[in-house]
């Protein structure tokens, strides 16, 4: 990405000039307070947008030149809440890979730990979801994304993987499918717990619409007046926060 | 997963397995992966306590020839599907549907609630019916009943 500007109204910038490179098939993960650029980077990036100026470079190519359906069809995006359609776990899984076998789609929905809840539903991979149709929880939800992401198997990924609203067995399931996801891919992922970006090979924090920090997980915690390691600091104190909440509320 | 070093076992109207030199045997559950839509495609054999995957197979053709009895034998109490061969009568009450049927393993009377998500047809023409208690019903080809089952199809699903 070379110098990326951009605004979504005349005169307010939401990125100002953002600056960096992502090695092929690594992840990437990019930290910064709500509000930062965080998600205006993927949006161009899929271009949802276009950018006012500058320019991103797949492979030396300018990604404007790149045609629209093929780059699209090469990223495969797992949001914290996925769209399920009306149809089956069968059919969802396979959204975008409608010709995939039956065995191809158990051994994604295995990768994505998904499989042993799916077969704990009554009708299993022939479970009806979205209207009408059973309601999954979150944690479910995302391991099903995770499932077709890996069956579409794109080279490129988007995480937005926020994990917050399950608990620590399934977060842990969901981490694991997660890092057998974004193997050999280039991924870009936004993450809202920092903990778990300690498996990203590069993390970018960006503030205000800038690049303001770069490096390792161990490089940035490491810097005692980095940015990064402010957010940890403060989410660790709201966690602290909110976790004497709970046991206050319990008793 | 193969079944090479699994022994299954149907005894007592339940499934067990045990594995070559480990304690057993264990109770599991035999489950088709798509129980509605293939159900001959995708058997998963479950330890009954932890739910861990023993065996997973395409079809029972994959399973030696003592396991897939065992399992064939566990599916069937599972799944087994009542054929309806004759609609005797058919009556709305409240939203709940009161069908008398013929079977071929006998007279039945199902309740089918929720119409819309539990009469299924299926690609190949036939169609499923779930009751309210979960009993299976199939219809292999409605157009092959006599007149009068299916008039009673027609006003009922």
């Amino acid at each position: 990405m070379v110098d990326l500007r951009f605004s979504y109204e005349k005169g307010k910038e939401v990125l100002k000039g953002v600056d960096f490179k992502i090695p092929k098939g690594t992840m990437v993960g990019l930290v910064g307070k709500s509000g930062a650029g965080k998600s205006t980077i993927i949006n161009l990036f899929c271009r949802f947008h276009q950018p006012d100026s500058g320019m991103i470079r797949v492979d030396g190519h300018d990604l404007n030149d790149l045609n629209l359906p093929w780059w699209r069809r090469n990223i495969g995006i797992v949001m914290q809440d996925p769209f399920l359609f009306q149809g089956t776990l069968t059919e969802n899984i396979a959204y975008c890979k409608p010709d995939a076998s039956f065995d191809d789609i158990v051994k994604a929905a295995k990768a994505a730990h998904a499989h042993e809840f799916i077969l704990d539903k009554e009708d299993a991979y022939d479970t009806m979801v979205g209207d009408g149709g059973i309601n999954l929880s979150g944690g479910e939800k995302q391991r099903i994304a995770i499932a077709r992401a890996i069956l579409h198997d794109p080279p490129f990924l988007i995480l937005d993987e926020a994990t917050s609203a399950v608990d620590s067995e399934t977060e842990e399931k969901i981490q694991t499918s997660i890092q057998e996801l974004v193997k050999g891919r280039t991924t870009i992922a936004i993450a809202h717990r920092l903990a778990t970006l300690r498996n990203a090979d590069h993390l970018i924090v960006v503030n205000d619409g800038l690049v303001v920090e770069e490096g390792t997980h161990k490089e940035l915690i490491h810097r005692e007046d980095g940015h990064f390691r402010k957010l940890v600091d403060l989410q660790t104190k709201n966690n602290r926060i909110r976790s004497e909440t709970i046991e206050v509320g319990d008793v | 997963m193969s079944d090479s070093k699994t022994l299954l076992t149907w005894e007592r109207g339940q499934l067990w397995w045990e594995k070559e030199g480990e304690e057993g045997p264990r109770k599991a559950i035999a489950l088709y992966a798509r129980p509605i839509s293939a159900w001959g495609e995708g058997i998963s054999i479950l330890d009954q306590k932890d739910k861990s995957e023993i065996i997973w197979v395409k079809t029972s053709d994959d399973l030696n020839k003592n396991n897939k009895k065992a399992v064939l034998a566990a599916l069937e109490v599972r799944y087994g599907f009542f054929e309806i061969v004759k609609i005797l009568a058919s009556e709305m009450n409240f939203g709940n549907c009161i069908v008398k049927v013929e079977t071929r393993q006998g007279p039945r009377v199902m309740n089918v609630v929720s119409a819309w998500k539990n009469v299924l047809f299926q690609k190949d023409g036939s169609v499923i019916i779930r009751d309210a208690v979960g009993n299976r019903y199939r219809i292999p080809v409605p157009s092959a009943m006599d007149p009068i089952s299916q008039n009673f199809f027609r006003q009922t699903f």
